[in-house]
C-alpha cells in the first residue's frame, strides 16, 4: 500500500468459514455488484444524454470536492495521533472564512482580481494559516491535554463544546446572516468546447494537492513525522524512546488549524459566502469525507473529500439527478452503504478496536 | 441586548405611556372599569439575523403612528409590547420560540391583540394557540404574511385545521401569495416576453406556496415551466443546480423563497453560471425584498421582485396619508424604513386600534370586532394605503389587492411599476 497510514493494527484474526457465513458473503457481493452497476449505468446514461453538462457538473463538484478534502485532512490528522474526533475543526475553519474576510476585504480593502490582491491573497492566506494553526494549539493545550489519560467520551464532549465556544465567537464576529465577499481570484475559466473550467476550480487543487503531498511527506520522511508516527501508536513507548510527546501534539493541532485555516480562506474566497454555523454544516461533510476515505489516512480523507462533492455535482446537475433537496440524503445513503461493504473506508483498514 | 438599543423611541413613549396611567389613576389594567384603561398590543417579529433591519423599521413606524395619535384609541391607552420569533443561532424566525411567543401572548393578561407574525411558518404555528385562549380568541393581524393557507383553501385541511374551536381570530392587510405569485407570472410573460422559465423554491411554507402560484399562471400564459426545484439553504454554492437548469435552457429563473435562505448565494450561482439578468432574466417574490445586504450585491442588479402592496414612491406619489406619515418618518428617524412593510405594520395597527375604540376593552370583544358583524373598515381619508382598507369578517382577507413590481437598481430596490392582479 502506498497510502499513509498513521495508524497500524494487527488484523483481528480470521474467524473460521462456515457455510452459511460464504453463503451470506456471496449474496452481500452480488448487491454490491448490482449497485455498482446500477450507478454506472446511471451515470452512462447522463453522459449520453448530456455530455456537456456531466462534465461541468463534474468540475463543479471536484471543485467543492477539493474544499472538503482540505478540511478533512485537517480531521484525520488529528485522529491518526490522538484517536480524537476534533468537532471544532469544522468551527475552526469557519473562524478561518471570517478571518481571511477580515484581513483581505476588510483591512487591506481587495475587492477585484489583480497582481496586487493575488500577493495580498498569499499574505491572507500565511496569516490566516497562522492564526488558525495558534488558535488549534490553545484549544489542545487549555482544553484537550489535561484530558489525555481521562476516559475517551471526555474529550470527545469537551470538543463539541469547543465546536460550541467558536461558534459563538462567530455568532459574534460574523452575525447571524450570511454574509457576501468580493473574490480576488480572477472570475471565468478555460472553455474546451461546451465545457468550462473555472480557473477557481484550478487554483483550489493546486493548493489542495500540493498541501497533500507535503503532509505526506511530513508524516513519511521527516523525523517530526516518524515522532508523529509513534505517538500514534504508543505514547509510553514513544516517550521511553526520548520523544517529546506534548510537543509532538502540539505540532500535529498546529498542522490540523494550518489547514482548517487554508480551507477558510480558499472557501471566502472561491464560495464567498461565510456563515456562523458554516462550520457544522462543512464539518459534518468533512467528517463524512474522513470516515468513507478511512479516518486517520490522509490520502482517503482527499479521496473521501472528492468523491462527496462528486456525488451532490452529480446528484444537483445532472438531468436525471434527484436534485438538491436529496442531496444530503444521497451522500449519507452512500456512506452508509460503503461501511456496511467496506467498514474501515475506502482506503482504511481494518481496526481490531473501534471508536 | 439587542432589543433594547435600536428604538431610539422607548424612552419617549414610556413617559407618555406613564404619564396616562397616572392620569387614570388606574394602575391595574385588568380591572374592566371604564375610562383610560391601558391595553397592551403585541408586536411579534423576527429582530435579529436577515430581517432585523425590515423589524426595526416595522417596529419604529409602529411607534411613531402610536406617538401620533397620542398614545390613544378612545378611552383606552395603548401600550405596545415587542415579542421576538427569532433567534441568534438560526438568523431567522424559529419554530420553537414563536410556540413560546404564543403561549406568552395569551399569558400577558392586558394583551388583547398581536401585530404580526413576520413569516407565515410562524403564524401557523402561533395562531392555532391564540385560538384556543379560554378569554378570547386573542385576534392576530399580519402586515407581512402572504401564505394563502392561513385564511382560504390552500394545501390539505387548511385553513381549517389552524382555528380549533371554529372561529376565526387571524386578519391580514397585505393580499396573498396566490395574487402575488399570479401578478409575477403575469409580468413576466407580458412585459419581460420570456417564454422559459425555471422555477426553484426554498422548500419552506412561503416559498414552496409562491412558487407554486407563479408556476401555475405561468402555464396559463403561455411559458413552458421548466421544473419546480427545490435549494437546500445548507449547502455552500449552487452552481451544480444551475447546471442543471442550463442544460433545460431558461430564458427566466423565479426564485420562490427568502432572501435568509442562503438566498445571496443563490443570486450569484445564478449569475455565475446562467449568465447576467438581462439575459435571463431573475424574478422574486417579496421575500427578497428589504435586505440590505441583497442591494449591495453586484450580481442582484436588474433583478425583479414582487412586493404584495404599494411601494413607498407610490403612496408618496398619490399625496395621501401614507405618503405623509412616511415623510414623518423620514424626519423622525434620518432615513426611509428599510422595506414597504413597516407602513403595513402601521396599517394593521389603524385596523387593532380601531377595533379596541369599539370594544369593551376584552380579548374576545376585540377579536369580535375585526371577525364578526360586519368588520372593521378604514376610510380611504385616513389609511395608510390611501384606499379604503375593508377587512372581510368571514375570512380575515383585505379587500387591497395591490401588488407592485420592484426593480434591483444602483443598489437601491426602485419602484418599477403597479401590477393591479386578477385570478381566473
Amino acid at each position: 500500500m502506498t497510502d499513509t497510514v498513521l495508524r497500524t493494527e494487527s488484523r483481528p484474526a480470521a474467524v473460521a468459514v462456515r457455510p452459511g457465513v460464504r453463503l451470506r458473503q456471496l449474496a452481500m457481493r452480488a448487491v454490491l455488484v448490482l449497485l455498482l452497476a446500477l450507478g454506472a449505468v446511471w451515470l452512462v446514461a447522463n453522459l449520453v444524454h448530456a455530455p456537456a453538462q456531466f462534465f461541468n457538473s463534474a468540475i463543479l463538484g471536484l471543485s467543492n470536492g477539493a474544499l472538503y478534502a482540505l478540511i478533512a485532512l485537517g480531521y484525520t490528522l488529528v485522529y491518526g495521533i490522538i484517536e480524537l474526533i476534533n468537532f471544532a475543526h469544522g468551527d475552526l475553519f469557519m473562524i478561518g472564512t471570517l478571518c481571511s474576510g477580515l484581513l483581505l476585504t476588510t483591512v487591506l480593502h481587495q475587492t477585484a482580481s489583480g497582481g496586487t490582491a493575488w500577493l495580498l491573497f498569499l499574505l491572507t492566506l500565511v496569516a490566516t494559516m497562522a492564526f488558525c494553526g495558534g488558535v488549534n494549539v490553545a484549544i489542545e493545550f487549555l482544553a484537550y491535554r489535561r484530558l489525555r489519560r481521562a476516559p475517551r467520551l471526555a474529550p470527545l464532549i469537551t470538543a463539541v463544546g469547543m465546536s460550541f465556544v467558536l461558534q459563538q465567537v462567530g455568532l459574534w464576529w460574523n452575525g447571524s446572516t450570511q454574509k457576501s465577499w468580493p473574490s480576488v481570484l480572477p472570475p471565468g475559466g478555460v472553455r474546451i468546447g461546451e465545457v468550462t473550467i473555472d480557473y477557481t476550480f484550478l487554483i483550489v487543487v493546486s493548493v489542495t494537492v500540493p498541501v497533500l503531498l507535503v503532509l505526506t511527506w511530513v508524516v513519511k520522511k521527516t523525523k517530526r513525522g516518524k515522532a508523529m508516527r509513534a505517538t500514534a501508536q504508543n505514547q509510553d513507548a514513544a516517550r521511553l524512546r526520548g520523544i517529546n510527546v506534548n510537543r509532538t501534539i502540539s505540532f500535529t493541532f498546529l498542522l490540523g488549524g494550518a489547514l482548517a485555516g487554508a480551507a477558510g480562506v480558499m472557501y471566502q474566497q472561491v464560495i464567498g459566502t461565510t456563515r456562523f454555523d458554516l462550520g457544522f454544516q462543512l464539518g459534518l461533510i468533512a467528517f463524512t469525507a474522513a470516515v468513507m476515505g478511512g479516518i486517520g489516512n490522509l490520502t482517503g480523507a482527499v479521496l473521501g473529500g472528492v468523491l462527496i462533492g462528486l456525488v451532490q455535482g452529480f446528484n444537483d446537475g445532472l438531468p436525471f439527478g434527484l436534485g438538491q433537496k436529496w442531496s444530503q440524503t444521497v451522500v449519507f445513503s452512500i456512506l452508509i452503504l460503503l461501511m456496511v461493504f467496506r467498514p474501515g473506508g475506502l482506503l482504511g483498514r481494518p481496526l481490531a478496536e473501534k471508536v | 441586548m439587542r432589543r433594547s438599543s435600536p428604538f431610539r423611541n422607548s424612552t419617549a413613549l414610556a413617559g407618555v405611556l406613564a404619564t396616562a396611567l397616572v392620569l387614570s389613576g388606574c394602575g391595574d389594567g385588568t380591572s374592566g372599569e371604564g375610562g383610560g384603561e391601558t391595553l397592551v398590543v403585541g408586536i411579534d417579529l423576527p429582530l435579529q439575523g436577515a430581517s432585523k433591519d425590515a423589524s426595526e423599521a416595522t417596529v419604529n413606524a409602529m411607534r411613531l403612528y402610536l406617538e401620533q395619535r397620542g398614545g390613544k384609541a378612545g378611552r383606552f391607552a395603548i401600550e405596545l409590547k415587542v415579542y421576538d420569533d427569532s433567534t441568534a443561532a438560526k438568523g431567522s424566525w424559529d419554530d420553537a420560540t414563536c410556540a413560546k411567543n404564543a403561549q406568552d401572548h395569551v399569558g400577558n393578561a392586558r394583551e388583547v391583540a398581536v401585530m404580526g407574525t413576520y413569516n407565515s411558518g410562524c403564524a401557523k404555528i402561533e395562531v392555532p394557540v391564540l385560538n384556543q385562549d379560554p378569554s378570547g380568541p386573542l385576534l392576530m393581524i399580519s402586515h407581512a404574511n402572504t401564505n394563502p393557507g392561513l385564511t382560504k383553501p390552500w394545501d390539505p385541511g387548511e385553513p381549517d385545521k389552524f382555528y380549533p374551536t371554529g372561529q376565526r381570530n387571524f386578519a391580514r392587510v397585505i393580499t396573498t401569495d396566490d395574487y402575488q405569485g399570479t401578478a409575477a407570472a403575469q409580468f413576466t410573460a407580458k412585459d419581460l416576453k420570456v417564454k422559459r422559465c425555471a422555477v426553484l423554491n426554498d422548500n419552506q411554507t412561503y416559498g414552496q406556496g409562491v412558487a407554486k402560484a407563479f408556476a401555475d399562471e405561468a402555464r396559463r400564459q403561455g411559458i413552458e415551466i421548466l421544473g419546480n426545484d427545490a435549494w437546500d439553504a445548507k449547502q455552500p454554492n449552487y452552481t451544480a443546480l444551475f447546471t442543471n437548469l442550463k442544460g433545460r435552457n431558461p430564458d427566466c429563473v423565479y426564485v420562490g423563497g427568502i432572501f435568509d435562505n442562503n438566498g445571496g448565494q443563490i443570486v450569484k450561482d445564478k449569475v455565475r453560471i446562467l449568465g447576467d439578468n438581462a439575459t435571463v432574466k431573475l424574478i422574486g417574490p417579496d421575500g427578497f425584498t428589504g435586505f440590505p445586504d441583497l442591494d449591495r450585491l453586484a450580481e442582484a442588479q436588474g433583478m425583479y421582485m414582487t412586493f404584495a402592496g404599494q411601494a413607498g414612491e407610490q403612496l408618496r406619489a398619490s399625496g395621501g396619508v401614507g405618503g405623509q406619515f412616511l415623510d414623518a418618518y423620514k424626519a423622525k428617524y434620518g432615513a426611509d424604513p428599510a422595506t414597504n412593510y413597516a407602513l403595513y405594520g402601521v396599517q394593521a395597527l389603524q385596523v387593532i386600534m380601531a377595533a379596541i375604540e369599539k370594544s369593551d376593552g376584552t380579548r374576545k370583544s376585540v377579536r369580535d370586532q375585526v371577525l364578526g358583524g360586519e368588520g372593521i373598515t378604514i376610510p380611504a381619508s385616513t389609511s395608510m394605503l390611501g384606499k379604503d382598507v375593508k377587512i372581510e369578517p368571514k375570512t380575515g382577507d383585505v379587500n387591497v389587492r395591490d401588488i407592485s413590481v420592484l426593480i434591483m437598481k444602483d443598489n437601491k430596490e426602485a419602484f418599477h411599476k403597479a401590477w393591479p392582479v386578477t385570478v381566473a
